[in-house]
């Protein structure tokens, strides 16, 4: 058993919380509000079974998994989190999530505060429901050491996901290709091309998709999926991953999917 | 009209789509009168139809008597004019726009102007097709997918000036057939040809990155994603021209929209002659008596 710190605030650190705790290890959460300042329990569903974050655990953590939706307030958030949680953390890997920045570049906010080795420091990306998937992509940078790149492999191996390595970028494999996917649906429902249910229906029985893609956005979380968009956009500066105005839309609206209740669908 | 009074359906062209089309409205209790350019093709498909028939049944899926029945359900014909006798028309002669439009000019006057026209297309405009005849209304999309006997979906397309009831009494049809309809717009790639675009082209921009390998990729997207196959396992299944001329046809349909450019990547392994499977060789090595 370890001890794990879940740091995020959307359906992927609520999921791998979950799972984490399943398999065993004693977990702490740490939910970010809007303006990047931690501790401000934002997921509501996180308070049920979960012990809540302390700033001082009984234990240092062996694992921080992070997975912080959008760019900027996980900007904020590291920054903060490398200040605070100094002392222990020389020797902790860092699980960063690449779904809106590479590990390469939150490797270099962290350096900055010179507080956080950023040799500790390796992403990880995967998309919800995470319970169903059985391989987890991690992406070292060059100044991972092997230590914290073993220990991110165990952690996962923990949770019964194979740890497979890609090269750092912007979001990772998995997460690239079903946001594109999400992002060009999300334009054909914008464009009344068809309605939601008739794209994922087409989808899943014309392609044999595993979800329809909407389905799947609401699963993932729709303010997730536009923050891999607008990470991608801002990372290779094209048009392609512009994200579809309906998608921003909902998200403005406060419509992200199951957790809230509504997304491309509305849950009762 | 109405689908109660829809009872033979012609169907044109006998290739494979035209082939499991007329299979599956035979076997759906339909009397089908299935057209094609000559007898020698249509004696082929006709072989071809009964052998899928018989087939259904030496596996228990039909009994003797439906088998024979829906195999005597299907007439073949060489006359155009034929149709006349027809309550519902489902075309699917080969993808060409003038071909097709030839042949809607010519039914526009055999039949009656409130039976309805299905295209069977995945690539040309309904629209378009549906424009050289007197009474637009009546022609719809109705995309199937191969192997047709097998594949639930049915894209139901309205053209710009398809009747409301039209596209309806279709969805009706495709249901009938033993298939689930989905309405789509008459836009290039419908829904699923262009949805999917992302999942080949994404993936052939991670390659070209050099995030991680093609085999790494697929591994990916089906152990983490859960898909039945990869995208350049697919893409190989597929054949890799098929599947760059599909992207480059959407690409150029929606005016260069940046989020369906084609791969150069994929360009060439085009050019370099390694198509996938049935050349042996795309992303991965085929062996085992395939060439």
């Amino acid at each position: 058993m370890s001890h794990v710190w879940v740091i995020g605030d959307g359906t992927p650190a609520y999921e791998i919380a979950k799972l984490a705790q399943s398999a065993g290890h004693l977990v702490f959460t740490s939910f970010v509000d809007e303006k990047g300042n931690p501790d401000e329990l934002i997921y509501e569903q996180s308070q049920q079974g979960f012990a809540p974050f302390t700033r001082q655990p009984e234990a240092n953590p062996d694992v921080i998994i992070e997975a912080i939706i959008r760019k900027s307030k996980k900007l904020t958030a590291w920054r903060g989190y490398a200040v605070e949680l100094r002392k222990s953390l020389s020797d902790t890997p860092m699980l960063v999530s690449t779904l809106s920045a590479s590990a390469t570049e939150i490797s270099a906010w962290v350096a900055r505060t010179k507080m956080v080795p950023r040799q500790s420091i390796i992403g990880w990306a995967t998309l919800p429901p995470i319970e169903h998937s059985s391989a987890v992509e991690l992406l070292p940078t060059q100044f991972s050491n092997e230590r914290a790149l073993g220990l991110a492999k165990d952690f996962f191996t923990s949770l019964g996901k194979e740890p497979v390595i890609i090269k750092d970028c912007v979001g990772g494999v998995l997460p690239r290709v079903v946001a594109s996917l999400i992002n060009n649906a999300a334009y054909a429902l914008m464009e009344g091309v068809a309605s939601a249910a008739d794209i994922d229906a087409a989808m899943k029985l014309g392609t044999n998709y595993p979800y329809g893609p909407l389905e799947w956005a609401d699963k993932i979380g729709l303010d997730q999926v536009l923050g891999i968009l607008e990470a991608l956009c801002e990372a290779y500066g094209q048009d392609r991953y512009q994200p579809a105005p309906m998608l921003r839309q909902l998200v403005y609206a406060g419509h992200w999917g199951k957790r809230t209740g509504r997304g491309f669908y509305e849950y009762r | 009209m109405t689908i109660e009074t829809i009872k033979k359906i012609g169907v044109l062209g006998s290739g494979t789509m035209g082939g499991g089309i007329a299979q599956i409205v035979a076997q759906s209790g339909y009397e089908v009168l299935l057209y094609d350019i000559n007898t020698e093709i249509l004696q082929k498909a006709f072989g071809k139809i009964s052998g899928f028939i018989n087939r259904a049944v030496e596996k228990g899926k039909m009994t003797r008597e439906e088998a024979d029945a829906a195999i005597e359900r299907i007439i073949t014909t060489t006359h155009l004019a034929n149709m006349a006798g027809c309550d519902f028309i489902i075309e699917a002669v080969p993808e060409k726009l003038e071909l097709k439009q030839t042949l809607y000019e010519e039914l526009d006057t055999i039949t009656s102007p409130e039976i309805i026209m299905a295209t069977n297309t995945s690539t040309l405009s309904v629209t378009q097709i549906a424009s050289v005849t007197k009474n637009p209304g009546r022609v719809v999309g109705m995309h199937f997918f191969n192997p047709v006997p097998l594949m639930k979906l049915v894209e139901v397309i309205g053209g710009a000036i398809s009747d409301e009831t039209a596209v309806q009494i279709t969805v009706e049809m495709a249901k009938r057939l033993g298939k689930t309809p989905v309405v789509t717009k008459d836009v290039p790639g419908f829904i699923v040809n262009r949805v999917a675009r992302p999942f080949y082209l994404e993936a052939l921009r991670l390659l070209e990155e050099g995030v991680a390998d093609h085999t790494t990729i697929d591994r990916l997207i089906r152990e983490g994603g859960g898909f039945n196959m990869g995208p350049f396992e697919l893409m190989d299944l597929i054949g890799l021209d098929v599947n760059f001329a599909a992207s480059v046809s959407v690409y150029e349909a929606y005016f260069h929209e940046p989020r369906y450019r084609p791969s150069l990547l994929q360009q060439r392994m085009v050019e370099s002659g390694r198509l996938g499977r049935k050349t042996g060789r795309g992303w991965y090595e085929y062996g085992g008596g395939e060439k």
